[in-house]
């Protein structure tokens, strides 16, 4: 046989030596840090609920976290996550699409403002761009607006303060605001609010216009921190999707979102130097996993499955030494086999039909 | 009847109170300062038949009538319910719900970009934090239990009053000492709180007693004024009391 140039690739390169007869939770070469992240760098978090995992499992590592919207101290943990401490860097509930990402930044640098941003439900008024974390809703707009002000206040030192961002991409659709474009995490009238066909509309982001969104959310976190520079690592939820508005089988609609997103954070750091990739969706979507990383709704992700996604990041990205959490986000400790996170998307279950 | 009358340092108008109306001469009352009664369990418990009282070093005997031939009156939220929040937060208002940590030095007025200086809290998250330590200050701090509240023929709460929002909102805003909406939601909240956790205590018979209105405060009332001004409106004001009182079956 004539030299080729699969010669002398390693076993990593290979399906049969990097998959089908690899240990799925020690997969060798699946990821090779792009940066340092150094001593003390200041990690913010932001995404969609596998987030969540990510900023525990950080944080009970001894990486600096930062939590600029902490729980009152007498909050007992067992009720942060229904007030939407705890979960994230900033109290802005899951960020399931770029475009949300990117009008945040826009509003916490003055420069949009989002629209219908009041839900009510049984007299009680909610955050529409965060409604979950208010379970009990608040008592007037005017209180919404009020605990906005202050949300985007502290985002605007979250911003100017990291020095990495650690961002989950989860989901291409998503309900806007027509007239405004303003974009919800989660459709109207399902934790709150009413769903009007002449006000909201459906929308499932493509390649381009996700890339384009993510590349101006860079533009804006540049001009709020006056050119300092930042980092990014970017990862895929492997989570599956609960419902879709698509009119597409739901399995249909999330192999397009994720390749779609998985496309779009590979190409942002294969073009952008500041910008890694960690493949946590590949390590849970590994088929050698025979979908043990799942838990019997085939969605949630199993603890020991996140456990095996750490690892390999913390085998690049070695823990600070301290053993203990600094102050911010609690140190996450595995208790139970699935940790449930605060998914809204996973609320649209309860409309499947019966079987 | 009988009026067993507990209470933090709003029983000094109260007390000047009943004195006005002349409630003395028509029932039998018993003025408890909470922090002035040494032997609370023992009373609690039943096994003191007196309260002794301390005052400037001096222990003073007070007889007390059996519950359950005795209304139980509840003057304030004090001593029953925040007094340990001054404790944890280092004395007098501001009444944080947050930890110090995130202090007026980060502060500012509203309108100027910086992050005020408390958060906003709503309702249920207030109740989230505060409804367990409510419920355990009001029973336990002291050494109360449900039991020894249940034992009266009935209850009756003078819950204080709150400055308006409008005086916050106009003020103390503006100096950037507290969050007004934060402050007023805590007042409002605790009430309700304090309110709820009474009604869960159990009891057949309670009459709560709310303030009709908020504090009057002028213009250009400082945070430090207001504080004064809320003892001399409301702990020392024995007119104030009077109409409260008034309002209640006490009367």
């Amino acid at each position: 046989m004539g030299v080729h140039p699969y010669e002398d690739l390693p076993p990593a390169a290979f399906w049969r030596s990097g998959v089908a007869q690899e240990d799925p939770h020690a997969i060798q070469g699946i990821y090779r840090k792009k940066f340092e992240i150094p001593p003390g760098a200041r990690i913010a978090t932001a995404g969609s609920c596998f987030a969540q995992h990510i900023t525990r499992r950080l944080a009970g590592h001894g990486f600096q976290v930062l939590d600029v919207e902490p729980p009152p101290s007498g909050l007992p943990t067992s009720l942060h996550q229904a007030y939407g401490f705890s979960l994230f860097s900033a109290r802005y509930g899951n960020i399931f699409t770029v475009r949300q990402l990117l009008q945040l930044a826009q509003e916490v640098a003055g420069d949009w403002v989002p629209q219908d941003l009041v839900w009510e439900n049984n007299g009680r008024y909610f955050d529409a761009l965060r409604p979950g974390v208010e379970p009990d809703g608040l008592d007037s707009p005017g209180e919404v607006m009020e605990h906005r002000r202050y949300h985007i206040a502290s985002l605007r030192t979250l911003f100017q303060d990291l020095d990495l961002l650690v961002f989950t991409l989860g989901l291409t659709e998503a309900w806007e605001h027509r007239q405004s474009g303003t974009v919800y995490p989660t459709a109207p009238g399902i934790l709150a609010g009413q769903f009007d066909p002449s006000l909201h509309t459906f929308s499932n982001a493509q390649f381009a216009d996700i890339l384009a969104d993510f590349n101006r959310f860079q533009g804006v976190l540049r001009k709020l921190r006056q050119g300092r520079p930042f980092k990014l690592i970017l990862t895929v939820s492997p989570v599956p999707l609960t419902a879709s508005a698509s009119g597409n089988h739901v399995l249909v609609s999330t192999a397009y979102s994720k390749a779609l997103l998985r496309s779009v954070a590979g190409q942002l750091a294969f073009n952008q130097p500041h910008i890694d990739y960690f493949p946590a969706y590949e390590i849970i979507t590994n088929p050698r996993m025979c979908s043990a990383a799942f838990a019997e709704n085939c969605r949630s992700v199993r603890e020991a499955a996140v456990d095996n996604v750490m690892a390999h990041f913390f085998s690049q990205h070695a823990p600070p030494p301290a053993s203990a959490s600094p102050a911010g986000i609690p140190g996450g400790q595995r208790r139970e086999e699935r940790v449930d996170v605060a998914c809204e998307e996973m609320i649209l279950d309860r409309f499947a039909p019966p079987r | 009847m009988n009026y067993t009358i507990w209470g933090d340092s709003h029983l000094i108008g109260f007390m000047g109170a009943v004195e006005n109306l002349g409630l003395n001469d028509r029932a039998d009352l018993t003025f408890l300062p909470t922090p002035n009664v040494v032997n609370i369990k023992e009373i609690v418990s039943g096994a003191a038949s007196s309260a002794s009282l301390l005052f400037d070093g001096e222990v003073t005997p007070v007889d007390l009538a059996q519950p359950e031939q005795s209304v139980l009156v509840v003057v304030g939220n004090g001593n029953f319910a925040h007094f340990s929040v001054y404790e944890r937060k280092g004395g007098l208002p501001p009444l944080w719900v947050y930890a110090p940590e995130i202090h007026a030095s980060r502060g500012g007025g509203e309108g100027d970009g910086l992050i005020p200086s408390i958060p906003p809290v709503s309702m249920g998250l207030f109740r989230a934090v505060y409804a367990e330590s409510v419920g355990h200050n009001l029973l336990y701090r002291h050494g109360f239990t449900a039991h020894y509240f249940k034992r009266f023929v009935k209850l009756i709460l003078f819950i204080p009053p709150s400055p308006s929002v409008a005086f916050f909102s106009r003020q103390l805003c503006s100096e950037g000492y507290l969050e007004a909406k934060c402050l007023h939601g805590f007042r409002r909240a605790y009430a309700a709180l304090f309110k709820q956790e009474v009604r869960r205590l159990g009891l057949t018979s309670v009459e709560i007693n709310d303030p009709s209105g908020a504090l009057e405060l002028e213009d250009g009332t400082t945070a430090e004024e207001y504080l004064v001004d809320e003892v001399l409106q409301v702990h020392g004001n024995a007119a104030y009391w009077e109409r409260r009182i008034r309002s209640s079956s006490l009367a």
